[in-house]
């Protein structure tokens, strides 16, 4: 009985074509599509431009600097700050410095001469990377002039290397060791992306069905076990493809431990299946399934805490974001699978999703079994 | 006129439409803007483990809580327990400062304090870093000076040398490096795409419409005067939107009502070209709907604002470039900040204007249908 029904819920997903579009074409296209834009990882060698108005071997010498480090190159040497601005503007340099008159009597007098480095920040990730090479050039020059002076004063070489900073930071990035965007950006919008495309198919689905309201307890549970079955038994697959072929394609890091995996999918589908199964009974059109989970996407991902950080949302903005299953998936997956948590750690995050679980299957039975006499 | 009232009935008379043409745009504009309120990355837990409890490395947790971006939340005695939190999220940093610390400056044996951060939020790890490193060139400059100053009893000659050259950064266009006038203008782009390419092909797939002649010409003056109403109320939206962002919250800009009122126009009739066009492989709202659901879904991203464009792959330039919103983002962007002049602002202009080739692919197949259908 239940096996024949849910033989015909699949059925209805895999001959309606607006559903296959959205699950199998949405899933294995944006799969394809959506780490695109970020496949070379980092921007590097930018171009600069470079007014030179000392003209001598040092400031050559800094030049050089700056052309040799990966994130910039020098790619016009002008005469003029104006120059180098109608340059900026048509696209053809992203940053520019300034190496003023008298720069290599002044590095001989201990003047400290200024150098100017500027950089359109209007696009932040190009501004810090033109500022990091050029400021990273700068301090190479300064270095050198520093190790120079202290040899001069009698400090052996291998001191002075060590010695031309008393102190040292020491970075190290963690997780994502080298800052690149398709391990910032991927595992986190793959969640969503399987979430949203889950919504759709269920909204799509949900929107058809006749049976949305006014019916008895057991056939609306027989009607929502059904379905949530089989959206979740689909969707359990994909998310095993994203998490591991597709990962694994990327490069990212997959340190969960299986079970562990499994148990936060669980959850995490569990919710989306069940807020997609409330979606398609509050739909009063299936035309509307893609437009509101479209529109909802760019709030729903940038809430979620890998871009900006959840600590500066302001209050609304917070409570409306811990109602999308994606906010707490994406937090528990990401410390699961990228940063290594225990388990144990993100238990908030896997019964945060549960309860959601719990909350929309309720509200949906609760809608199902009403009666009303809207119901078609 | 008539042609507005008419379709103004026809979407008043669906409460969705009505939604997502009226009231949604605007919410989800707040809603994106105020997300990004607190404009920095200010605050960010980190935590400090201090093995050497001297002066000095007093002085360096003070400098790290007293940096906007930084907030100390946790104290530890060890790096393990700090691991910990770290990979739960609790905070975004931890900061080691060695024992012996203080000795090893004193004996100029430059020792290195460690920072490690989560580099799995992006931003957050940028923001975080430069924070450490001004601390670090602050702390390296103070104490230098204290050096030299025993030899060269002079601040500013002691200054210079412990620095041989400074550098000045200007952060061009955005000066403060505001996250929210940074992204926000282009999320409104990625937004408005969405909405105006399901708008147009909702409206377009109405049950109710009327029948259309089948001579091409007046066909598409048909459609031209059924889209009329949504190129103008979009086209509304935005300019109240960057008026709202421009004028009341006195973002700064370099815009003018001339050169934005086209780029505006034209960017949303390129996105009712791109609906209209969904709409016409299908002539059936639900599937051209995904379609184009899987077209401008990854919109933002391919708008090469966090990610820069120069630096994708050829495809994802060459996708890019059949969004609309890029070429808008562009313009706006010349406007905003440039000050550019009409010769930069025309090109973005221009290149919308390339859209116009979908009009004979959709009167064409629109006339094909109707021929088919009668």
């Amino acid at each position: 009985m239940f096996l024949n029904r849910l033989k015909n819920e699949f059925l209805n997903i895999f001959t309606d074509k607006a559903v296959l579009i959205t699950v199998l074409g949405g899933v294995l296209l944006y799969a394809v599509l959506y780490p695109q834009p970020y496949l070379n990882q980092l921007p590097l060698q930018q171009a600069i431009a470079v007014v030179d108005q000392d003209n001598t071997p040092a400031s050559r010498r800094l030049i050089r600097y700056a052309d040799a480090t990966p994130q910039v190159h020098v790619a016009g040497r002008v005469g003029s700050i104006s120059e180098a601005r109608s340059l900026l503007l048509d696209g053809q340099v992203r940053g520019m410095m300034i190496i003023p008159r008298h720069f290599e009597r002044d590095l001989g007098l201990s003047r400290s001469p200024v150098i100017g480095l500027a950089g359109d920040a209007n696009f932040f990730l190009i501004y810090g990377t033109v500022i990091e090479g050029l400021a990273g050039a700068v301090m190479s020059t300064g270095a050198m002039v520093r190790v120079r002076e202290l040899m001069l004063a009698g400090v052996p070489l291998s001191f002075a290397v060590k010695d031309w900073s008393p102190i040292h930071l020491n970075e190290r990035p963690l997780f994502n060791v080298g800052m690149g965007y398709l391990g910032y950006v991927l595992p986190a919008i793959f969640i969503l992306i399987l979430q949203q495309t889950l919504l759709l198919a269920s909204g799509l689905i949900g929107a058809e069905s006749g049976e949305k309201s006014g019916l008895s307890l057991s056939r609306a549970g027989s009607i929502f076990g059904v379905r949530f079955v089989a959206m979740f038994s689909i969707y359990f697959l994909l998310t095993q493809f994203y998490m591991g072929a597709c990962f694994e394609f990327y490069g990212i890091s997959r340190n969960a431990h299986i079970v562990d995996l499994w148990l936060m999918i669980t959850a995490f589908i569990a919710a989306s299946v069940a807020l997609g199964i409330l979606f398609g009974l509050l739909l009063p059109g299936r035309e509307l399934a893609a437009p509101l989970v479209m529109v909802s996407s760019l709030p729903m991902a940038f809430t979620a805490g890998f871009i900006w950080p959840r600590e500066l949302l302001p209050e609304p903005v917070l409570w409306i974001s811990q109602w999308f299953p994606s906010t707490s998936a994406i937090q528990g997956f990401l410390k699961l699978n990228q940063m290594g948590a225990e388990f144990s750690q993100v238990l908030n995050h896997w019964w945060g999703l549960w309860a959601l679980a719990g909350f929309f299957s309720l509200l949906s039975l609760i809608l199902m079994t009403r009666s009303t006499h809207a119901g078609r | 006129m008539q042609a507005l009232k008419s379709e103004l009935a026809a979407v008043r008379s669906d409460r969705w439409l009505l939604a997502l043409v009226f009231w949604l745009p605007p919410v989800l504009s707040l809603f994106l803007l105020l997300i990004f309120s607190a404009g920095q990355p200010l605050n960010l837990p980190v935590g400090v483990v201090d093995l050497d409890q001297s002066s000095l490395s007093r002085k360096v947790t003070r400098y790290l809580d007293a940096s906007p971006a930084l907030n100390i939340t946790r104290h530890y005695s060890s790096i393990a327990q700090g691991k910990e939190d770290i990979s739960d999220a609790d905070i975004y940093a931890l900061v080691v400062i060695p024992a012996n610390l203080s000795r090893d400056v004193m004996r100029g044996e430059a020792p290195a304090i460690s920072a490690f951060f989560n580099a799995q939020y992006l931003l957050i790890a940028k923001a975080i870093r430069s924070a450490l490193i001004e601390i670090e060139t602050t702390l390296a400059v103070e104490l230098d000076v204290g050096r030299t100053l025993v030899h060269t009893p002079v601040i500013k000659a002691a200054l210079a040398t412990s620095m041989p050259v400074r550098s000045q950064m200007s952060a061009l266009y955005n000066l403060n490096l505001n996250y929210a006038t940074f992204l926000v203008p282009a999320l409104l782009a990625a937004l408005f795409t969405l909405l105006i390419i399901c708008v147009t092909i909702l409206s377009l797939g109405k049950k109710d419409k009327h029948r259309v002649s089948s001579r091409p010409a007046k066909l598409a003056v048909e459609l031209a005067r059924r889209s009329l109403l949504y190129t103008c109320v979009f086209s509304i939206h935005i300019l109240l939107s960057l008026a709202f962002l421009y004028g009341t919250l006195d973002w700064p800009h370099q815009l003018s009502l001339g050169g934005l009122l086209p780029l505006i126009i034209l960017f949303v009739m390129a996105c009712q070209l791109m609906g209209a066009f969904f709409y016409v492989l299908t002539f059936d709202r639900v599937r051209s709907l995904s379609l184009a659901g899987a077209f401008s879904a990854p919109a933002f991203a391919f708008l090469g604002v966090t990610f820069p464009a120069s630096d994708m792959t050829v495809f994802a330039q060459f996708w890019r470039d059949l969004m609309p919103a890029a070429h808008y983002l562009n313009g706006f962007l010349n406007q905003v900040s440039y000050a550019a002049g009409a010769a930069h602002s025309l090109q973005p202009i221009l290149v919308m204007l390339v859209f116009a080739v979908l009009i004979p692919v959709v009167v064409y197949r629109f006339k094909d249908q109707q021929d088919g259908a009668g």
